[in-house]
């Protein structure tokens, strides 16, 4: 009787273990997932094959740019945010292609790809080895995912078993947001060429 | 019921008795150690030679004016050039950068290096570790007829030809006099050249 008991035990015992193993089985995208390097504004944050700092974060309702001789105006019903950053290459020529902003609810907001034309836009430029590029990635965000949001460089999708980085953009104070109505991009300091 | 049983039956089924059987039970063990290894490297072979072809491991040093049969052609550098700033145009958005030209002589000695030659990859190396792709400046090209590593495989080019090889890079300033260039493509990797620069 002892023994059927025993057994019966066991067999409970190799069930749940089981379970508990089919339950916390990672996805294979877990499993391959980028590994996150995080920093905050003015850390310089390094990936396996770039740096970057982020210096300013800045927001406003309208940009204005000089493109290929031409003044460009760019409305949006939401918020420009304008992260000014120092993108360096570590050891061969690279770019980063995708950055997001990462709202603090969990929105993803892809870089604009309505600025074409704009110089030192830093997504997609080409990085080589100890020639670091000061600009900006600029994204159209929602006015309530402005604070407390995460920069993230590049696609994690993308980037298997390699490095991302996460640069937390400020805790997000009381006070009113700072937005400027229209900025001057072309006036603005930081680009430098 | 349960007091006359005989040993445990499942026991004796599991841990065999015989000799025989219980040497061939080891071995097919053993054997797993073999087997599921080779199992991974023949499912993995694609990843693995894709892997193999994408990397430069194994440097071939070319003294400095010398020529040396690679991929189906002789190469020689030439020149490793430091072009003036309002020459090239483009690097004043790079700032710091010094824009540098390179070129080889290339007899063709093989007629297949429209294959050879894919994927073909110069670069300039300097002693720590960093690596440096060929970009443009976006101005025309000094000589006339040359072309870089990458057009020559656009058509087959017959035995005898000789290419002039040109590939414009952006380096850092205190980089420009020491960078070394190294060419290498899917017909030679994981092998490739590494020319030195004499003087």
């Amino acid at each position: 009787m002892m023994r059927w008991l025993g057994r019966l035990a066991a067999l409970l015992v190799a069930a749940l273990l089981l379970l508990a193993m089919q339950w916390t089985t990672p996805v294979y995208d877990e499993m391959v997932a980028a590994i996150p390097s995080g920093g905050q504004i003015g850390d310089t944050v390094a990936a396996r094959k770039f740096t970057i700092k982020v210096e300013t974060i800045q927001f406003a309702r309208q940009l204005r740019f000089e493109a290929y001789g031409k003044e460009e105006v760019r409305d949006t019903s939401g918020l420009w945010a304008i992260v000014t950053a120092t993108l360096a290459a570590r050891s061969e020529t690279m770019t980063v292609n995708d950055a997001y902003w990462e709202g603090p609810t969990g929105l993803l907001y892809s870089h604009s790809n309505r600025l074409a034309g704009v110089r030192p836009l830093l997504a997609g430029a080409l990085l080589q080895p100890g020639l670091p590029r000061r600009g900006w990635f600029i994204f159209e965000i929602r006015e309530d995912q402005a604070r407390g949001a995460t920069f993230v460089a590049p696609n994690a999708g993308l980037a298997p078993l390699d490095s991302i980085v996460r640069v937390r953009l400020g805790a997000g104070g009381a006070g009113a947001l700072p937005i400027l109505d229209s900025l001057d991009l072309d006036r603005m300091p930081g680009a430098i060429e | 019921m349960t007091t006359a049983e005989p040993p445990d039956e499942a026991a004796t089924a599991l841990v065999p008795t015989d000799s025989g059987e219980r040497r061939w039970r080891r071995l097919s063990l053993w054997g797993l150690l073999l087997a599921l290894p080779v199992t991974f490297l023949l499912a993995a072979r694609g990843h693995l030679e894709d892997w193999w072809q994408a990397q430069e491991l194994f440097e071939q040093s070319v003294p400095a004016g010398s020529e040396i049969r690679f991929a189906g052609a002789d190469w020689r550098l030439e020149t490793v050039e430091v072009l003036p700033l309002e020459q090239s145009g483009w690097p004043r958005r790079q700032g710091q950068g010094t824009p540098v030209r390179v070129r080889f002589a290339v007899t063709v000695r093989d007629p297949g290096i429209d294959v050879l030659w894919r994927r073909c990859r110069v670069s300039l190396r300097d002693d720590q570790g960093h690596r440096w792709s060929a970009g443009s400046f976006g101005g025309p090209r000094s000589t006339e007829g040359s072309m870089t590593c990458g057009a020559a495989t656009l058509e087959p080019r017959a035995p005898g030809t000789v290419l002039q090889i040109e590939q414009d890079f952006t380096v850092p300033n205190d980089a420009a006099a020491t960078v070394e260039p190294t060419v290498s493509m899917d017909g030679e990797r994981p092998w490739y050249l590494r020319f030195r620069r004499g003087g």
